[in-house]
């Protein structure tokens, strides 16, 4: 039964990326990841138990009428929070509750939901706290969106690129660092470039990056990356290639 | 033999799935790992990819300068390519899942190419 609605809740969601039956709500941690847990309960109606995968722990919480009742479980966590129903009754457990969930979502590389039957969880008549309370109660916009994959590309390696400019349609958005080269190879080699690998890849579809070792120089490299409307080319050094790669993987993917 | 080296670094990958040796001043694929799927199209135009990025004789992709690794990320595939230090002809045409483990990968697949070209 649940891999059936695994699959109708994927059929029904558009454009809802899926790992392992689980849907990704957020590629970034900190407050997006939050306001996206939030999101999740402020439309769960009916009484689940909601199984997040936050990095690589899975916190599982007590949803019904778009009220978080409480947590019911964190893998490896042994909060006083956990457990325990939500209550305005009860600030401290609940404020407990916000910094647990907060501390979870802050280097959280990803998050994804499933939703799995209601588990008995304290007394019937805890109603539990609206997202739009926690959310007023713990800081967070619940409006909170991601960055674009290029730009989440750019600040999440922000320490380790030299330079970069960043491109949304026609419009330079950004330039920082060393960025004559990379002008000079914006302007006149970068086009020419993808649509001479669109001739010979034309089923190639979607975010690309395309990273070089050493076209200004040993030792440092330059990726081109595009996705929708935007695009950014940036220098870093060679030996950094890999970790950028997978960097960029992760937040396509 | 070249396709053993080949083998051999396909099956230490999981989501390794074709590996090309080629010439890029023929632009030929010389040789495959024996189990890959890709079609003739497929690798004719992998080379041609492995010319374009990695540039060849007189034309350079990007930049001043040669380049001896290039990379695309798509969301579909991740393909690698890679030039060899002296016989800078020979290149290794890599396609993999976008999963791969790219970190153990890429100096993995340097080692094969070096030693494919050297003929060691």
């Amino acid at each position: 039964m649940n891999a059936l609605t695994e699959k109708l809740s994927a059929l029904a969601a558009e454009d809802a990326v899926f790992v392992s039956g689980a849907r990704v709500i957020a590629q970034d941690g900190g407050p997006v990841a939050l306001a996206a847990i939030l999101r999740e309960i402020d439309v769960t109606v009916l009484e689940r138990t909601l199984v997040f995968s936050i990095g690589e722990v899975s916190a599982s919480l007590i949803v019904a009428g778009r009220r978080l009742r409480g947590l019911l479980s964190v893998a490896g966590h042994t909060d006083p929070a956990i457990g325990q129903p939500l209550s305005r009754e009860e600030p401290e457990t609940l404020q407990a509750a916000g910094t647990l969930m907060a501390a979870l979502c802050d280097k959280a590389s990803r998050v994804t939901v499933r939703a799995e039957p209601m588990q008995p969880f304290g007394k019937g008549g805890d109603a539990g706290i609206s997202a739009k309370g926690l959310a007023e109660l713990w800081s967070i916009d619940l409006n909170a969106k991601p960055l674009p994959p290029v730009a989440r590309f750019l600040t999440a390696n922000a320490t380790t690129l030299g330079g970069h400019i960043l491109v949304s349609g026609t419009e330079v958005v950004e330039s920082k660092g060393e960025t004559e080269a990379l002008q000079l190879i914006w302007d006149e080699q970068v086009m020419p470039l993808r649509k001479a690998q669109k001739a010979i890849v034309s089923k190639q579809a979607g975010a690309q990056m395309m990273c070089f070792d050493g076209p200004i120089g040993t030792g440092t490299a330059v990726a081109v990356a595009t996705a929708g409307d935007d695009a950014c080319i940036c220098a870093f050094p060679s030996d950094q290639i890999p970790k950028l790669t997978a960097s960029w993987q992760s937040i396509i993917s | 033999m070249v396709v053993d080296a080949l083998d051999t670094l396909q099956t230490g990958f999981a989501g390794c799935e074709t590996l090309a040796f080629a010439d890029l001043s023929t632009q030929m694929i010389l040789v495959t790992n024996s189990n890959t799927s890709s079609q003739r199209e497929a690798l004719d135009a992998l080379c041609k990819e492995a010319a374009l990025t990695l540039g060849t004789k007189g034309k350079i992709a990007i930049g001043s300068d040669q380049c001896d690794t290039a990379i695309v990320a798509g969301q579909d595939q991740l393909r690698v390519f890679l030039r060899a230090s002296e016989e800078t002809s020979d290149v290794l045409c890599c396609v993999c899942q976008p999963d791969v483990d790219i970190v153990g990968f890429l100096p993995a697949a340097r080692a094969c190419l070096e030693q494919i070209s050297s003929g060691a």
